[in-house]
């Protein structure tokens, strides 16, 4: 097959021409069977030689390819990048910086301006601080400002500082009032602007509505103090502008471009507004740029200098005047003082060489000139006195005169009423006298000297007297012919005091004390102690040596009460009562009890508590006589006669029977009407004795005993049958012969009956068994029959304890258990 | 990415039907009462969140309307919205209540509005009856029986008004 075919110029094997193809039926098949992939074939094959289609389809895969890569390699395609994006920037920005300037403004803007109000709030903080620290006029009065509109210091101090500054820019819609955007210096404004707006809105709205304008006419301006708001209004929006300050006019232009730029900008979002107000945010540069403020200009530095000269000359202006003042005051005043002085006239004054001359008339006794010149701080060299001595007629200096002419005593006093002297104070009546004359040659005739004490008149020397002597309240003093009378009573010491006091004072020539009662003397205490103790008159006083007795008879609480009183008495040393009889004391209560009462020698009294306790024994008449008389014993509150024993009385003559009968326990006695009744239970020894012993008793006329129970004749026959009773058992057993336990019943039974009597004699029935036979059983037997008796009493009765058994070995004849009572005599 | 609309919404009713007192306490202002008895209107803001969209509803609150002061037409232009305020112990406020939505929907068209049946806290006062009431729902007005004393329904009225406003 392989020479049918020939390689054509390019290598292809074709068939060989002139023969019958044989590919071509290949072709075709192939053609039929591959044809669709051929084709794909071809067009891939185009695709990766094609340049154009191949960007195309990396272009369509690129951002895949980007992804992808960011997931599985992170940083990668960046770093690759980096260099390339970095060079086309620098590329771009030498080429044309305005386009990337363009680009960049949205966001550079709003964040140089969160930048400059940072900083300006920055500046405006140290710039209080700086303020807040220092102390100046204008300061304290921009700090009074702050505290008045309640704005910070630094704000108020912005507002000073600045010719004007925008505070805030707003855009409203014009229709709803709905604020679309807002700048501000201060981001706290920007809190309620929405609210502002409306606001601004509603008061357009009312003063068009009101003053009845043109649809399009609006406030224009709005002035508050230095604050105006500016209004630029558009035809959808209004733009309001917060001025501080004054704004040049040039600002309205501003205003009103940046309110047409954003007419122009916005048309279309002003027109569909539908309260979304984001999108005006673009406008926002623009709203900034009408944000300005101008510094206010601060005044030149030459004018500063022309005030602080001027001021200087000023400072020196009101010095001078100030001190000449000053010292024309001064000297006004120290002549005032001079001419104000006593015995001083001032005639004239005036100034030579510098110094102060002042001339006029000085009374000799006034007061030195020289003292005032130091008190209004001047000197001998700044003034010249020129004094011509006169007299004056000032009371004050007339008294002068006259006190040197009278020398009266420091206790004198002198004072000129007019023309008219007044003497007051002390003098001797000589002194007086002398003044008198001396006066009247001095051309004073009137004189006053009525409350004047004349120091040797009698009352004066009573007045001195007393002063010296003090005497006590008891002593009245008095005068008479020089002579100081006492009367009263007073101490010894007082009076011996007096007697040397008296010689002391001028004027006294005698002391008559004889009418003093020495308050020290015994008859004196003694008068004393009976005003004060007012003893009964059982009680006699008496004082010796200043020593007080007390004798006699007291009741309790007036010797306790005497006791006490006694030393209080002045000059009393000491009290003696050991000679007092209580009236209250037991001993002389009992003592006055057995004088009254009489007891016999059977009855023993003592006194406890007051109360009369009567022991022993007595008849009733006296008990009843002692009670009468012991109530009439004073100081005796009770007669207790509950031990006293009352020798008429049944109980008295029973224990005195008792006594001589000695009666065991079992045994009663009883007193009833005189009659002796003897009952319970005896033995008959003592039954025999008390028969004997109650003949001739006293108290007693007959004895009855018929109810007295003797031991011995109960007991006997009973004991007499238990012996007699004979026992039998059967032969080598503890079994009881035919009745036989009949016998032991009949015994029961009787001894029952005196159960009583076999208990108080302790009594009891003694068993002693027997039995006949020799060997190792005989004990046991005799004991086991002693025990069947024992029973046979306990079934019939008898208790345990009153049945005692015991078993014997020998023969008893006939009997195989021996009966016995045993009992014990009384105690 | 959330929104923020901002809407007027006017708070119309007779006089002392209580319009400043039922919405006093669930809105933010900063002007005085001061204003509304000079200017005739004062204005406060009521901010409600609903999902993404935040409504910040200005609200006008227009003095009482009464015979010898009418409500001014500027104060009703651009409203998104409006409260018609009805004293419930008054009959006579339902009337001017009518006059006023009348006005407003010449003035601004048809926009959302509710209405307010006030003081509803006093019930022995209450002269509004249902066949009121009824009436009020086939004129097809929304109505929230309100309370300033308890505050009831006046959330409630204010959403209502703030779904319709983001929609």
């Amino acid at each position: 097959m392989s020479d049918q075919r020939v390689k054509n110029s390019e290598g292809e094997n074709v068939p060989k021409p002139g023969l019958p193809d044989p590919n071509g039926d290949l072709k075709r098949l192939k053609e039929l069977l591959l044809g669709e992939e051929t084709k794909k074939i071809d067009m891939l094959q185009e695709h990766l030689e094609n340049p154009e289609l191949h960007a195309g389809d990396v272009g369509r895969v690129l951002h895949q390819a980007a992804q992808m890569n960011q997931q599985q390699l992170p940083g990668a395609l960046a770093d690759a990048l980096s260099p390339v994006v970095e060079s086309s920037l620098y590329a771009s920005v030498r080429k044309n910086p305005d386009r990337l300037g363009d680009a960049l403004f949205p966001v550079m803007m709003p964040a140089i301006r969160k930048s400059i109000i940072s900083i300006m709030s920055g500046m405006v903080q140290s710039l209080n601080h700086m303020l807040e620290n220092s102390f100046s006029w204008q300061g304290l009065k921009w700090r009074l400002e702050s505290i008045q509109t309640g704005k910070s210091f630094a704000e108020i101090v912005m507002y000073h500082t600045l010719d004007y500054r925008v505070e805030q820019v707003f855009l409203i819609h014009k229709e709803d009032g709905s604020m679309l955007q807002h700048v501000s210096f201060m981001e706290e404004d920007s809190e309620n602007a929405d609210l502002v707006s409306s606001m601004l809105t509603a008061i357009q709205d009312f003063v068009r509505d009101s003053f009845q304008v043109e649809e399009n006419d609006s406030i224009e301006k709005l002035n508050i103090g230095n604050m105006v708001v500016n209004i630029e209004a558009g035809s959808k929006a209004v733009l309001a502008a917060v001025v501080r300050g004054n704004a040049p006019t040039a600002f309205n232009e501003t205003l009103q471009l940046c309110c047409e730029s954003i007419h122009k900008q916005m048309a279309a979002e002003l027109n569909n507004f539908d309260g979304d107000a984001s999108v005006f945010n673009a406008v926002r540069p623009d709203m900034e740029s009408c944000l300005i403020s101008q510094t206010a200009t601060p005044s030149s530095k030459s004018n500063l200098k022309a005030k602080l000269v001027l001021a200087a000359l000023a400072v020196m202006l009101v010095s001078w005047t100030g001190l000449s003042w000053y010292q024309t005051e001064r000297e006004k005043s120290l002549i005032q003082a001079l001419d104000a002085l006593s015995g001083v006239v001032v005639i004239r004054t005036s100034h030579e060489q510098g110094a102060l001359l002042i001339s006029g008339l000085r009374d000799p006794l006034a007061n030195n000139a020289d003292a005032l010149l130091h008190q209004y701080g001047m000197s001998k060299n700044d003034v010249v006195f020129m004094w011509t001595p006169y007299q004056s007629l000032e009371p004050n200096i007339q008294i002068k005169r006259i006190k040197r002419l009278l020398k009266p005593d420091a206790k004198t006093q002198l004072q000129l009423d007019g023309s008219t002297l007044i003497i007051t104070g002390m003098a001797h009546r000589a002194w007086l006298k002398q003044a008198n004359t001396l006066l009247a040659l001095a051309g004073i005739s009137d004189i006053r000297s009525d409350t004047l004490v004349l120091t040797d008149s009698s009352d004066y020397l009573l007045q001195i007297a007393t002063e010296q002597l003090q005497p006590p309240e008891t002593v009245h003093l008095s005068m008479r012919d020089e002579t100081l009378i006492a009367v009263g009573k007073a101490s010894h010491a007082w009076l011996t005091k007096a007697v040397t006091a008296v010689g002391t004072i001028a004027g006294i020539k005698a002391f008559d004390s004889s009418k003093v009662l020495n308050m020290q003397s015994d008859s004196y205490l003694l008068s004393e102690s009976i005003r004060l103790l007012q003893p009964p008159s059982t009680v006699h006083l008496n004082v010796q040596d200043a020593l007080l007795a007390a004798t006699g008879k007291a009741s309790q609480a007036w010797i306790s009460n005497s006791s006490k009183a006694a030393v209080l008495i002045p000059d009393i040393k000491a009290y003696d009562d050991s000679k007092l009889v209580d009236t209250e004391s037991n001993a002389y209560l009992l003592k006055k009890a057995k004088h009254l009462l009489k007891p016999p020698v059977s009855v023993r009294l003592s006194i406890k508590r007051s109360r009369l306790i009567a022991k022993g024994e007595a008849s009733s008449k006296w008990i009843k006589s002692a009670h009468k008389h012991a109530q009439r014993i004073s100081g005796i509150k009770g007669f207790d006669t509950r031990q006293l024993i009352d020798t008429g009385s049944n109980a008295y003559v029973l224990a005195k029977i008792r006594r001589k009968l000695q009666p065991p326990e079992s045994v009663k006695l009883k007193l009833q009407n005189r009659q002796l009744i003897i009952s319970g239970i005896a033995n008959a020894a003592w039954a025999k004795r008390a028969g004997k012993l109650t003949l001739g008793l006293d108290g007693v006329n007959s004895v009855w005993m018929r109810k007295l129970v003797v031991i011995e004749e109960v007991l006997a026959p009973l004991k007499a049958a238990l012996r007699n009773t004979e026992l039998r058992f059967v032969a080598h057993s503890n079994q009881f012969m035919d009745g036989e336990t009949l016998k032991i019943k009949r015994l029961a039974q009787q001894l029952i009956k005196q159960s009583d009597l076999l208990r108080i004699t302790q009594a009891h029935v003694k068993v002693t068994g027997y039995s006949r036979l020799l060997g190792g059983h005989a004990s046991a037997l005799a004991l086991s029959r002693a025990t069947m008796v024992k029973r046979e009493f306990v079934k019939n009765g008898l208790v345990n304890s009153q049945v005692e058994t015991s078993g014997l070995k020998t023969r008893k004849e006939g009997w195989a258990a021996q009966l016995d009572l045993i009992w014990s005599p009384l105690p | 990415m959330s929104r923020v609309l901002q809407k007027k919404v006017c708070l119309l009713g007779s006089f002392a039907v209580g319009k400043t007192s039922l919405v006093g306490r669930f809105v933010k202002g900063i002007f005085s009462d001061k204003y509304l008895s000079t200017m005739g209107v004062k204005i406060d803001r009521k901010s409600l969140q609903l999902d993404d969209v935040t409504v910040n509803m200005m609200l006008w609150d227009v003095h009482g309307e009464e015979s010898n002061k009418k409500v001014p037409a500027a104060y009703m232009r651009g409203s998104a919205a409006y409260l018609l305020v009805i004293d419930g112990t008054r009959i006579a406020s339902v009337e001017a209540a009518r006059e006023l939505h009348a006005r407003m929907k010449a003035e601004v068209g048809d926009v959302p509005f509710v209405v307010l049946l006030n003081k509803v806290d006093l019930q022995d006062e209450w002269q509004l009856s249902d066949t009121d009431v009824t009436a009020m729902h086939d004129d097809g007005w929304k109505c929230y029986k309100t309370s300033a004393l308890s505050g009831e329904n006046v959330e409630e009225a204010f959403s209502c008004l703030a779904r319709q406003l983001a929609s």
